[in-house]
């Protein structure tokens, strides 16, 4: 990189400013999969990977590189700087890159490195072109293939379908209707298809959002127009690269049988590639007024953004991050007397694996995590941590008329809002 | 014969058997607006009169959905001959859609070629969401129909300047704004794209247009007098997005107004807009279909998930056209889903039922390219596509007649037919019906068959204020027929009336609430395709 033209170099300071901000802090509390990540770390870093900052670093410096990556890959594919800068902006303001830049994401180790691999191949003309030949054909080969592969709760959904046909008193053969072969690439083709999906890209909380997934702002709708418009830009050879890649990243989940969300934010290249193109274009043709427009729209979008997710409010109902355990394990600490049991109910969401973390103790002494009934605990010494409004015992709930039972003490209540329930810190009296 | 009018004839023939076969059987169940819908044109048929006795409404009020009138009157001639069923009140809907298939291939022979058109017919054949919409009593596929006829002969006009087509283009759209409320929204719309893509050759003969436009304005009349009405927009108004009281999705309660976040406009428009792209989203044409169960079949969408890289074909070779035609085409699938977007409800494809008919043609212009462009493959193409429909229809076929038939049969008010049977002929008993989910009312009058006259009757006797029919949208329900209540039981105070016939679902009604009862007499129950129980029938023993 050359200090003669620092443009790039801009670029990717003004990420890092960007996602480096509140890096730990937001978005609050960790998942459980940075929770393990800090515990198996601690052997090598100590209490250092106890730290969310310390632990979301990694995926910020990739987050960072993956912008880099991205400007050189584009370079080289387009030959124009100012082609590179323009899509390296609209990726450093992408709402995915930069929420996954800022949170345990395999996606971001994924475009990283598939970046990389590119940029190495590129150079390699006649490679690339057959490739782009043959990758499309090959993806759609190993996804039919994997068909044959039914997914665990297929056979449930098959057993089903022909328990209803025989109550409907269809009197052919079910087995041709009705089997796991059909069940398998329904389940895959279905798990390709939420790859394919307005709401899931350009609209958090839109009304088909998928039940239990995690969906976030990904792009901004201003750029749709510029996306459509590009595509009829496209070249070809252009086109079978960008067809290849986004085939790779689409139909991956069909192929693996599971949803991979993190991991599509490797089709941030071809969107901002074919957006940028749009974006030339208009510029060129001088609708400008149409780009203004939609300028405003995007800087709008942006800034509510900005605020959305720095106030904490752009998080989906769904989030796999528990703050609620900051506040948690620091009452039970607390409130905790010298080697007193605790009992932890394990309708929590991993509970052991996230007291160890915010404890910064691999074992817990004296502490243990199941699911109980308090009626029927025979041992009401300690400290219990249970949740409302989920009553522990039919024959003696929690809570009676909104008041607790006079034979507990409550000694603190923590909000779990994404839940929408209430943690409760409580002892026998 | 040419060979294309064979295919042709045998794609039609094919359809009409797809779409007539079991008509009255299959979907199980009669849902609620196909018996107000049915019941409707029985009535006018024998009185001239709707349910409540007004004489030829201009729109039908039942249970304050008021249905546009084209459908009942149409229907009135084939329930009145063929006899009041499910059967003759879906068959207008169903030759509405076999019309809509010959229709689609005359527009995309006219817009492109006749292998198009065969594609587009074959599309049509076998597409999941017309062989549904064709096989209920929907009010909106014969809107569909119409709309497709207007486009055709405005697409006529576009070829030989003759203002017969003009005429022929606006009386059938005239008439599709008769027969659903989403066409009242499209068809202006659409009409002003038309119109100015077609500015200079209208404007050349001006004067002639001047009767044709007369006449358009005097069809309208009184739909338009209706507008202003609640009985012309309770029902729009009542669905959109902007007359409910709630806050926009993404709104905090907890925070107040601001210029960013919990800015109103801002989230309305978002909220608008998702709504309107859902109706683009491959994930939902393909795979996710409609929200409601009653709208939907299981594992299906609208459309076969294969079908989808012939859709971007189409699409895209037919945009590089840019003919005015396409143009035009372009312009219904964008209009199409408007009214289904300014409602809150996501994905409802009989509301956007418009959107599909373009979305078909260009599946089939899709596949005609590939087969034009396959010069030396055409034989496996075709072989290939024909099996792949094949299994995919077959598929199609045994999850809807049979799966869904099973799932979705509470969905569509499966029941009553049995229960009228098990409980019309009683006379000297109060029969008591209690069911949340349905009118009950509608189905005891088209399943017992009610002579319309004395259904009036009780009507006036209900004391209802003079004009109300189109001035309000006040809930105008019977209360009662003869011997038959209607109403909310309260079934531990009212268990000990003796000699009452109770009709209740199975959740207002479980075996636990009377199995040990010995006054209770169990005198049916209704039995879902499932082996759930649907609904119970109970006397009260003297």
């Amino acid at each position: 990189m050359s200090f003669k033209k620092p443009k790039i170099l801009i670029v990717l300071i003004f990420s890092a400013i960007l996602r480096v901000w509140g890096l730990g802090v937001l978005p609050r509390g960790l998942s459980v999969k940075e929770a393990e990540l800090g515990l198996s770390l601690s052997g090598l870093f100590g209490n250092l990977s106890y730290s969310p900052f310390f632990l979301r670093l990694p995926f910020f410096l990739l987050g960072i590189f993956s912008i880099y990556l991205f400007y050189l890959v584009i370079k080289k594919l387009t030959k124009n700087v100012n082609f590179a800068l323009i899509s390296s902006i609209l990726l450093t303001l992408t709402p995915w890159h930069f929420i996954e830049s800022r949170i345990y994401s395999p996606g971001i180790i994924v475009f990283t490195l598939s970046l990389f691999f590119l940029l190495l191949i590129l150079d390699k003309k006649s490679l690339v072109k057959k490739s782009t030949k043959v990758v499309p054909l090959l993806v759609i080969a190993v996804f039919l293939v994997s068909t044959l592969f039914a997914p665990a709760d297929v056979a449930n959904q098959v057993d089903r379908e022909r328990n209803l046909a025989v109550e409907t008193g269809f009197n052919l053969p079910i087995r041709p209707f009705s089997n796991k072969l059909i069940a398998s690439y329904r389940q895959r083709e279905a798990l390709i298809f939420e790859n394919l999906d307005f709401g899931n890209y350009f609209f958090m909380g839109h009304p088909r959002e998928r039940l239990g997934v995690e969906e976030n702002q990904k792009f901004f709708v201003s750029l749709l127009p510029l996306f459509l418009v590009g595509l009829f830009l496209i070249k070809k050879k252009e086109g079978l690269l960008l067809l290849s890649w986004a085939m790779v990243f689409i139909f991956l989940p069909g192929i693996v049988g599971k949803r991979l969300d993190s991991l599509a934010v490797s089709l941030s290249f071809p969107f901002l590639f074919v957006t940028t193109k749009g974006l030339i274009h208009l510029w060129s043709k001088k609708r400008k007024m149409v780009l203004y427009l939609l300028g405003a729209i995007f800087l709008f979008e942006l800034l509510f953004f900005g605020e959305s997710y720095f106030s904490q409010i752009s998080e989906s109902r769904f989030s796999p991050r528990q703050s609620y355990y900051i506040e948690l394990v620091e009452s039970v600490r607390e409130e905790r007397q010298e080697g007193e049991r605790v009992l932890v109910t394990k309708r929590i969401d991993s509970p052991e694996t996230f007291f160890k973390f915010y404890l910064k103790e691999k074992t817990l002494e004296n502490y243990e995590f199941r699911t109980f009934d308090i009626s029927q605990e025979p041992i009401k010494d300690g400290l219990f941590v249970d949740i409302l409004p989920d009553d522990p015992s039919p024959v003696e709930p929690l809570v009676r008329d909104g008041e607790y039972p006079p034979e507990i003490e409550v000694l603190d209540e923590i909000r779990d809002d994404a839940n929408n329930r209430t943690v409760v810190l409580y002892r026998y009296n | 014969m040419k060979k294309s009018t064979k295919i042709f004839l045998i794609l039609i023939i094919l359809g009409a058997i797809v779409r007539l076969y079991l008509l009255g059987e299959i979907p199980l169940g009669f849902f609620r607006d196909e018996a107000a819908l049915g019941y409707n044109a029985f009535s006018i048929w024998e009185t001239g009169k709707d349910e409540y006795g007004v004489f030829m409404p201009l729109v039908f009020r039942s249970f304050e959905v008021f249905f546009l009138p084209l459908y009942v009157y149409l229907s009135a001639p084939i329930v009145g001959l063929l006899g009041l069923s499910e059967f003759s009140t879906r068959l207008l809907s169903s030759l509405s859609g076999i019309g809509t298939l010959v229709i689609g291939f005359y527009i995309a022979r006219r817009i492109w070629n006749e292998k198009a058109g065969l594609f587009a017919a074959f599309v049509l054949a076998i597409a999941p969401w017309h062989i549904f919409y064709s096989r209920g009593t929907f009010e909106g596929n014969l809107a569909l129909f119409l709309f497709s006829l207007g486009f055709l002969f405005w697409i006529r006009f576009i070829d030989t300047k003759k203002l017969k087509e003009v005429f022929l283009s606006g009386l059938f759209f005239a008439f599709s704004m008769y027969a659903y409320q989403a066409e009242r929204a499209v068809v202006p719309l659409f009409a002003l794209i038309a119109v100015s893509l077609s500015y200079k050759k209208l404007w050349s003969q001006r004067k002639k247009l001047i009767p044709i436009i007369a006449a358009f304005l005097i069809v309208l009349i009184p739909l338009l007098s209706l507008t202003f009405k609640p009985g012309g927009y309770h029902r729009a108004f009542g669905v959109s997005v902007f007359s409910k009281d709630e806050n926009p999705p993404g709104f905090l309660e907890e925070r107040g107004e601001g210029l960013l976040v919990n800015n109103r406009v801002y989230l309305r428009a978002r909220q608008v807009t998702s709504l309107y792209l859902s109706y683009f989203s491959p994930r939902n044409l393909f795979i996710e279909g409609d929200y409601d169960k009653q709208r939907s079949v299981e594992n299906y969408s609208v459309f076969y998930a294969w079908m989808m890289p012939f859709l971007l074909l189409g699409l895209f070779r037919a945009f590089k056209k840019k003919g005015k035609k396409e143009l035009l085409l372009f312009s219904w699938l964008f209009l199409g889903p408007v009214p289904a977007a300014m409602t809150g409800d996501p994905f409802h494809t009989y509301r956007s039922l418009l959107v599909y008919l373009p979305y078909s043609l260009f599946i089939g212009y899709g596949l005609a390219e590939v087969y034009d462009i396959l010069k030396k493959y055409r034989k496996v193409f075709l072989l290939s596509l024909g099996g792949v429909s094949l299994a995919s229809f077959v598929l199609f076929a045994f999850d809807y007649a049979v799966i869904t038939q099973a799932t979705r049969a509470r969905a569509w008010d499966y029941g009553y037919r049995q229960i009228v049977e098990d409980v019309g002929d009683i006379k000297d008993s109060p029969v008591v019906t209690y069911d949340k989910w349905t009118e009950p009312y509608i189905h005891y009058l088209f399943f017992g068959k009610v002579d319309p006259e004395k259904y009036h009757k009780e009507v006036y006797e209900q004391g209802l204020p003079d004009d109300y029919y189109y001035k309000t949208a006040e809930e105008v329900r019977p209360g009662e027929l003869e011997n038959f209540e209607f109403r909310e039981v309260a079934w531990r105070e009212e268990r000990g009336d003796s000699g009452t016939y109770f009709v209740m679902y199975e959740e207002a009604l479980p075996e636990s609430e009377f199995a040990t009862d010995p006054k209770v007499e169990l005198i049916s129950e209704v039995i879902y395709p499932d082996g759930e129980v649907g609904y119970r029938i109970v006397r009260i023993r003297e």
